[in-house]
């Protein structure tokens, strides 16, 4: 109505002033709630160009400018005016004033005046209860459901949008869409058309549509904020008018429906059980692997698969990988996944193929190791442990006897490609007939320490022989007396060593004693233990000190009479000893 | 057929003449392609405990026929600790190993080792065990002219030989030993493929996959496992019965 009224003035205004050039701005309303609606309008008479807007920036633009134009004649008076209209949207609480746009008419330059606009928190009009929009507003709002608000990092949130309704409405806009920090998220297709269902609410029977439907899966713990979803929902209105046919005239109210921002308190995975390689899948799951073929031969494929199906956060786990050895050449592997968004989330399959080539024959492990998951369920860590499994490769059949030449060699440096083997040898060759060694039998380790053997005692031998030598040639002839005799007969150059030696030979040989022994104490000693009388032991102690003396002091050793007499004495105490 | 029959009733008692038979049946069956049936009759000699380096190297040549690699592999390894200088079996048994799986790196060997493996594979252990014992006989019967002859010319020309000679004898022995300590304990891997784990037991580590006919070095035996060694340096376990000592 008011702006009806508006309109109509600003007719009379234009019809009276017709001649003046007047550019103004209008706004629908200046005091308006957050979100809401109204139209800017700046209008001229005259026709105008080069219209600059003022700075909108305050506010967002759902449409405009669109222009219009209209011609009055009235007694033949023209007049033009042309009207340049915004459709705005208020964005934030605030008084905002709308600078002056310009515009050219026949060259010169006009400005409108400046718009003042007081957004507030909500709409003025709302604050009176009666007021349709409050009646609006109470049959009409948004609400977030979530399946879940205590989750595990990791565990999917099933978040619903519902717009609840008693009141005829329109299908509404979009105004917000809340953003999801923190939160990996996937919208469901809810398809053109939203269900809608009856509930009772505060003993009110309200429609419910759901209007966005989706997956939130946190991405770390702590608390993470769901902004608010803004709506623009047109709530139609009956009015008192009616029409011409008497049906109730209505109108449409744009009301904005604000959904409660919820926070979400997210629980980071518990560390106790938790594995080392942990997949960071979340949810229930299913794991599975296999091996199409057991046993199979060189150049043939086998698939290898493995499989991990459930509900959970599939697509953000990776599957745990085949150990395959070098011999079984796999082939890149071939990855499918089938992920459905349903009533629990997330849920669908992961598959990973390999081809497997064997190029050598064997038995070949294929290890797959663990898949582990999280089931916030059952609330711990769950692993599934796959056995590997064995490929028994066999070689390919080859007719045994049929001249096979040198096939799948590989090595480089190859210098005979296609030769075959030499012939086989002809003769039988040296037959051994024992598997023994000749080194290291007993033959072979007698022989050689008969040799260590034989040279040992040729040693000692020689050394005696060597050690003796004087001995045997001069003992070879017999009897001790005779012996010394020998020796004293020869006597010539050094005689007092060797008429001591001598009779020391004589004593040591006739009662077998020691070299080591023969001093003079001990000689004495000794023939008195032997019963010799003490007459003849003086006279054989005697000799010898005569002998050392004549030695030691060099008096006169060459002297004849002295040397022969000591002899003809040494003789004679020898025979009479020789009694003994 | 019967002739088969009759040699192999008779097979517990073969002789050298028998031997003899039983090669020239072998050689004919080779000649006509019949590997299996010469195989057959090679092994028989083998099995009555006669053998020879150019046995050994015909019993490979039947297995390569019927391409048992692992087999060919071990029974020219045993023909040549028998005969290390024959050329026919080198040749072989080069050919033989360009088919084998693992082709391993040999550690570089110096000048040396290089002249002592020269020298040592001029003779088999047995033809070194024998020179180095007569080379010391004829050592101890100079040395002996040295120790007791009193003429000194003899003496020193006596003892001049004898020290000669006992170097020729002492180096004889060394080789027959250290060809003696290189190849007992050398094995070849006879299953087609053989997990080497890092320990001796089913539940260890598995470190590589080794295939058959490559030549190991055993180290150490304890229960069914033998600790090897690889010509490139590697050492794991494996299980005893995966392979045949040559």
């Amino acid at each position: 109505m008011k702006k009806r009224l508006l309109y109509l003035v600003l007719l009379l205004q234009t019809s009276l002033l017709l001649a003046q050039v007047s550019f103004t701005a209008f706004a629908s309303k200046n005091k308006l709630g957050v979100n809401e609606r109204f139209s800017l309008t700046f209008s001229v008479n005259g026709s105008g160009d080069r219209f600059t807007a003022p700075d909108l920036s305050s506010f967002s633009i759902l449409s405009g400018p669109s222009t219009s134009s209209s011609t009055t004649i009235i007694n033949g008076k023209v007049t033009r005016e042309n009207t340049y209209t915004y459709y705005l949207r208020t964005k934030k609480i605030g008084v905002y004033t709308i600078g002056s746009a310009s515009i050219f008419v026949k060259g010169r330059q006009y400005r409108s005046g400046n718009v003042s606009i007081q957004v507030l928190k909500t709409s003025p009009q709302s604050n009176s209860i009666f007021s349709p929009e409050a009646n609006a507003r109470e049959n009409v709002f948004l609400n977030l459901e979530l399946s879940n608000s205590n989750p595990y990092v990791g565990e999917q949130v099933v978040a619903k949008y519902k717009l609840y309704f008693s009141q005829e409405v329109r299908s509404p806009d979009l105004l917000k869409e809340p953003t999801y920090t923190g939160f990996w998220h996937e919208d469901y297709d809810l398809g053109e058309n939203y269900p809608i269902q009856q509930v009772q609410r505060n003993g009110k029977t309200f429609k419910v549509a759901t209007l966005k439907k989706l997956v939130l899966i946190p991405q770390r713990s702590g608390e993470l904020t769901l902004d608010a979803m803004d709506l623009d929902v047109p709530v139609v209105i009956p009015t008192n008018q009616r029409d011409f046919f008497g049906r109730i005239q209505s109108r449409i109210l744009n009301i904005v429906c604000s959904s409660d921002a919820k926070v979400l308190s997210v629980k980071s995975l518990p560390l106790k059980g938790k594995p080392a390689n942990f997949s960071g899948a979340v949810g229930d799951f299913e794991f599975t692997t296999r091996l199409d073929r057991d046993s199979i031969k060189t150049n043939e494929s086998a698939t290898l698969s493995m499989r991990v199906s459930g509900t959970g956060n599939l697509r953000m786990i990776d599957l745990p990988s085949f150990k395959i050895p070098n011999d079984l050449e796999a082939y890149e592997p071939k990855f499918k996944e089938t992920i459905n968004l349903n009533k629990a989330g997330l849920s669908g399959f992961k598959r990973v193929e390999h081809l497997l080539i064997p190029r050598n024959r064997g038995d070949y492990k294929v290890s797959v190791g663990s898949f582990n998951y999280f089931n916030p369920k059952l609330k711990k860590y769950i692993s599934v442990d796959k056995p590997s499994y064995v490929l028994n490769v066999e070689g390919e059949e080859n007719p045994p006897s049929t001249s096979l030449m040198v096939n799948n060699i590989t090595k480089e440096d190859v210098s005979f490609i296609g030769k075959d083997i030499l012939y086989i040898k002809t003769s039988l060759g040296h037959l051994q007939d024992s598997k023994e060694l000749f080194y290291g039998s007993f033959v072979f380790q007698a022989f050689l320490f008969f040799i260590i053997f034989v040279l040992f005692t040729a040693l000692v031998l020689a050394y005696l022989l060597r050690k003796s030598m004087i001995d045997l040639k001069k003992w070879r002839r017999g009897g001790a007396m005779k012996q010394a005799f020998s020796i004293l007969d020869s006597v010539s150059d050094e005689p007092f060593n060797i008429i001591q030696q001598s009779l020391q030979l004589y004593l040591r040989k006739k009662w077998g004693l020691d070299r080591s022994q023969f001093d003079k104490e001990i000689i004495e000693e000794l023939l008195i233990s032997k019963n010799i009388d003490a007459a003849l032991v003086n006279e054989v102690v005697s000799i010898l000190e005569s002998c050392e003396i004549a030695r030691f002091t060099q008096v006169n050793p060459k002297e004849g009479i002295q040397k022969s007499s000591l002899l003809n004495k040494t003789k004679k105490v020898i025979e009479r000893l020789e009694n003994y | 057929m019967r002739l088969i029959i009759v040699l192999l009733l008779f097979s517990s008692t073969i002789y050298a003449e028998n031997a003899q038979v039983l090669f020239n049946q072998a050689a004919s069956s080779y000649e006509k392609q019949d590997y299996k049936t010469a195989l057959k009759f090679f092994s028989e000699i083998e099995d009555a405990d006669l053998f020879s380096s150019d046995l050994y190297y015909n019993i490979a040549n039947c297995h390569y026929k019927l391409q048992q690699t692992a087999e060919a592999v071990l029974y020219y390894e045993k023909a040549l600790k028998l005969n290390p200088r024959d050329e026919d079996v080198l040749f072989n048994l080069q050919l033989v190993q360009l088919q084998l799986v693992d082709k391993l790196a040999e550690v570089p060997q110096t000048f040396y080792q290089k002249w002592a493996d020269g020298l040592k594979n001029l003779r088999s252990i047995d033809q070194w065990a024998k020179l180095g014992l007569l080379f010391s006989f004829v050592f101890c019967v100079f040395f002996m002219i040295f120790l007791f002859t009193n003429t000194y010319k003899l003496k020193k020309n006596a003892f001049k030989i004898s020290m000669s000679v006992l170097l020729v004898s002492v180096c004889s022995l060394f080789f027959a030993y250290y060809s003696h300590e290189t190849t007992k304990t050398l094995a070849v891997l006879m299953l087609p493929n053989t997990y080497v784990k890092s320990a001796p037991s089913t539940q260890s580590e598995d470190l590589f996959i080794l295939h058959e006919g490559t030549k190991v070095q055993t180290l150490e035996v304890f229960n069914q496992w033998t600790k090897i060694k690889l010509s490139d340096g590697m050492i794991g376990w494996i299980r005893s019965s995966a392979m045949q000592e040559i």
